[in-house]
């Protein structure tokens, strides 16, 4: 794509969108070898001393030898480290002893990157993909992003859940976040333009979507932090002693806006000032799920506290069109006060003549606060539309019984809205836009002659 | 606007020393790379006593023309005017083609000064030192260990480093970089240590990532004798440190370093190289110079919290040349050719 002309026309955007909710299938959009598109991931932050580079990669390579087990397609493409090449999964230049691979990058003070992916290309989003960086702790938390693929999630959910909570057990992160992104894999290493317009674009449309640039949000300031294990009293040396400098930019600085499922690390709530029960408390609902994971004691947990794995309901990307989603709402309540509000949303800085929507500082800001109780988010006008009312209702494959009585479309086809009784079988409508799917119509009124 | 005075006044340089240079080429027949380097520093000396005269007069003009104040704004609007080639805007082709790190980003990435970093590299990419190549069936270890060390210097890595890598092709790529970074060092010279390109700045290694030695204000410290940039001073010579091809400076009378960077600009000549780390590591350098200006200044601009520490970019020569205004025209024309989009498609 290019930064002089659009990446999606008005009329492309609106069918990524019906096709990306239309079922549970990935959706790719984009040039040939660069296709993005809107898929499950979950990322693990870990803050640690540098005397953990080796204990954390070998952590790290002990999951990716599970998860590549778990997977129902196999990698295509397989990092290797120390020349900078993706090369064919079966390929015989590819080291075996990873651990070893790890020593030799610490020992040249360089950071350990473990990649793969079920695609061809890296700037593909992938199906299955898992990308670990391990760093020496110094100024950035080491990273472990599994990209993972929705079909295969819906027909495992338990299984993967289980893998998900020992993963945080093993890894004590201080930070984790799973649900829908633009496919990134965690690859870029500056990010893509191409991410940051789809994410823009579906900002507006999605209110499940997360943004996950691990390259840029993974820095942290510790060092800087004068009650810091980490504190580096050279590097601070001529400021003021009372002002402890936080890059705001970085997840150093708090916490993402909830999504699917996030972590609470001791640290965190500890910020918060706020008891385990007091946030069982705060979140009792029976959609929420909330498990205490054991993590050890460590300079960001002197009392050797429990982190806590919350999960909001089901994995939804939560359509705007369906109204803001009330469980987000209540854990962003929770957050608030340690929410990283200014995180660096985009990977690149704007400019006057880009025709491509993307975020900027105000937007941005905008976006971060979507569940607050003053938020307009995408706009005041649609945000009141569906305010008030709204139950969640499937997205109804033709040839289906209807649910529930009332007005349904669908994208398959222009106009389409219709009554349908409880019962009625709902038609294909064929056509080249491929399966159809009904979805409750927000606009439930009788039709005005 | 200065701005463009200041890119004009470079420019000009930047033609006169070529010039200047090109001039030498016609009787300076090349014999082995030690002679010819002693042939080039000769040539920049007579360059410059030949343009110092002209600069005067620019120099003059641009200390009465630049406020302070302004220079951040400024930079930002010529920034906004980056002549970008379609190559650029794409972000085509090297580095940005994925099977190897995808940096399109840093491609992408809107700077100042594109065209006088053009300019720079036609100059280097046909200077005289580019003529200096080792002798036929002489390898660099037959070299006298006078000339082997000359070479390391400006190879920037040792014999026994380089004993895997495609000679013929890494020797050339390292001298027109080196040829680049003469240039730009010239330019500084002439305009008293007030410009603000600035090649081959060092950052000592994480955390601190410590700023490049300065003498006087302004001016960056040089201790090579060969090569001016290499090695580089301590106590940026320790393991892990990073050298910045090009440093695009806030304020032109305030020190190169982490408070005062408004980009960094790798450049890569054609054959060399993209390296994923390198950008890493420039990626943590700016992080660093994040936290060094919230420290100084926390909010900027608007009241906004700083949140970057400067603009990342890569500059591929040749793909990522500024483009003239009668190309801007042609491309506008068949911006459109090469858009290929796929309706969405479904993966499963």
């Amino acid at each position: 794509m290019s930064t002089a002309e659009l990446f999606l026309a008005p009329d492309e955007i609106e069918e990524f969108i019906a096709e990306t909710l239309a079922d549970d299938l990935l959706l790719w959009i984009g040039d040939e070898g660069r296709e993005i598109g809107l898929c499950p991931y979950i990322t693990f932050y870990v803050y640690h001393q540098k005397s953990d580079y080796l204990p954390v990669a070998d952590k790290i390579i002990a999951i990716s030898k599970e998860f590549e087990a778990l997977i129902d397609e196999p990698f295509q493409i397989v990092w290797k480290d120390d020349t900078q090449d993706w090369l064919p999964a079966n390929d015989p230049r590819l080291p075996t002893d990873l651990l070893k691979e790890a020593k030799d990058r610490q020992d040249n003070l360089h950071s350990f990157w473990l990649m793969a992916t079920d695609q061809d290309s890296d700037a593909t989003t992938a199906r299955w993909a898992i990308c670990a960086k391990v760093d020496d702790g110094g100024m950035r938390y080491t990273r472990l992003k599994l990209t993972f693929r929705h079909k295969w999630y819906n027909q495992n959910r338990a299984r993967w859940q289980a893998f998900v909570k020992d993963c945080i057990a093993r890894l004590q992160p201080e930070h984790c976040y799973s649900g829908f992104e633009v496919g990134n894999g965690g690859f870029n290493i500056l990010g893509a333009y191409e991410c940051d317009v789809l994410e823009r674009i579906c900002a507006d449309y999605f209110y499940g979507m997360d943004i996950d640039h691990t390259s840029t949000m993974a820095f942290h300031s510790y060092r800087f932090h004068r009650d810091d294990a980490q504190f580096e009293p050279e590097l601070v040396e001529g400021r003021d002693p009372s002002v402890k400098y936080v890059n705001p930019s970085n997840l150093g600085a708090g916490l993402r806006t909830p999504t699917w499922c996030f972590l609470l690390a001791p640290y965190w709530r500890a910020k918060l000032g706020k008891s385990e029960a007091e946030v069982r408390a705060e979140l009792d609902d029976p959609r929420i799920e909330i498990t205490a994971i054991p993590f050890a004691v460590g300079p960001h947990n002197p009392n050797g506290e429990a982190a806590l794995w919350i999960r909001l309901g089901e994995l939804d990307l939560h359509p705007v069109k369906n109204g803001v989603p009330d469980l987000l709402i209540k854990a962003n309540r929770l957050i608030r006060p340690v929410r990283c509000d200014d995180l660096m949303l985009l990977t690149l800085d704007p400019w006057d003549d880009d025709p491509n929507p993307r975020f900027d500082y105000e937007s941005s800001l905008r976006w971060m606060r979507r569940f607050d109780e003053d938020s307009d988010w995408p706009n005041a006008e649609i945000r009141a539309k569906y305010a008030l009312g709204y139950v969640k209702r499937p997205n109804i494959l033709a040839g289906n019984p209807c649910p529930e009585a009332g007005w349904w479309f669908t994208p398959a086809q222009a106009n389409s809205r219709r009554y349908f009784k409880q019962g009625e079988v709902m038609p294909s409508v064929g056509g080249d836009y491929g399966l159809t799917f009904w979805q409750w119509s927000p606009d439930q009124s009788t039709p005005k002659l | 606007m200065p701005l463009p005075l200041i890119a004009v006044a470079i420019i000009e340089i930047i033609e006169l020393v070529g010039v200047a240079l090109t001039a030498y080429e016609a009787y300076d027949v090349i014999k082995d790379i030690y002679e010819g380097l002693d042939k080039y520093y000769k040539s920049v000396d007579e360059a410059k006593k030949q343009l110092e005269h002209l600069i005067q007069n620019l120099k003059d003009e641009i200390d009465k023309k630049i406020s302070e104040k302004e220079q951040v704004a400024i930079l930002l609007a010529a920034a906004g005017a980056d002549p970008q080639s379609q190559n650029t805007k794409n972000a085509k082709g090297r580095g940005a083609d994925g099977g190897g790190g995808v940096i399109s980003t840093a491609i992408q990435q809107k700077i100042p000064f594109r065209r006088v970093i053009s300019e720079v590299c036609d100059k280097a990419n046909a200077m005289p030192v580019l003529q200096l190549r080792k002798k036929k069936d002489v390898s660099i270890k037959d070299l006298p260990k006078v000339k082997r060390k000359a070479l390391e210097e400006i190879l920037k890595k040792s014999v026994e480093e380089i004993a895997d890598i495609e000679l013929e092709q890494f020797i050339l790529v390292r001298l027109k970089q080196f040829a680049a970074s003469l240039m730009f060092e010239f330019v500084d010279y002439c305009l008293d240590w007030a410009s603000p390109l600035k090649c081959e700045v060092s950052f000592g290694p994480p955390k601190t990532f410590t700023d490049h030695p300065t003498e006087g204000a302004t001016r960056l410290k040089r201790v090579g004798r060969v090569s001016p940039f290499y090695p580089v001073p301590p106590p940026n010579n320790r393991a892990g440190s990073i050298s910045a091809d090009l440093v695009i400076n806030e304020y032109r009378k305030k020190p190169t370093g982490k408070a005062n960077i408004f980009a960094i600009v790798e450049i890569k000549f054609a054959g060399d190289k993209i390296d994923g780390k390198q950008f890493e590591q420039y990626q943590a350098v700016l992080d660093a110079a994040a936290d060094v200006k919230t420290g100084k200044s926390p909010a900027r601009f608007d009241k906004r919290n700083v949140n970057s520490g400067g603009r990342l970019s890569l500059f591929r020569y040749p793909e990522d040349r500024a483009i003239e205004d009668s190309d801007n025209k042609h491309e506008n024309e068949n911006k459109n050719k090469d858009k290929h989009t796929k309706p969405p498609r479904r993966k499963g």
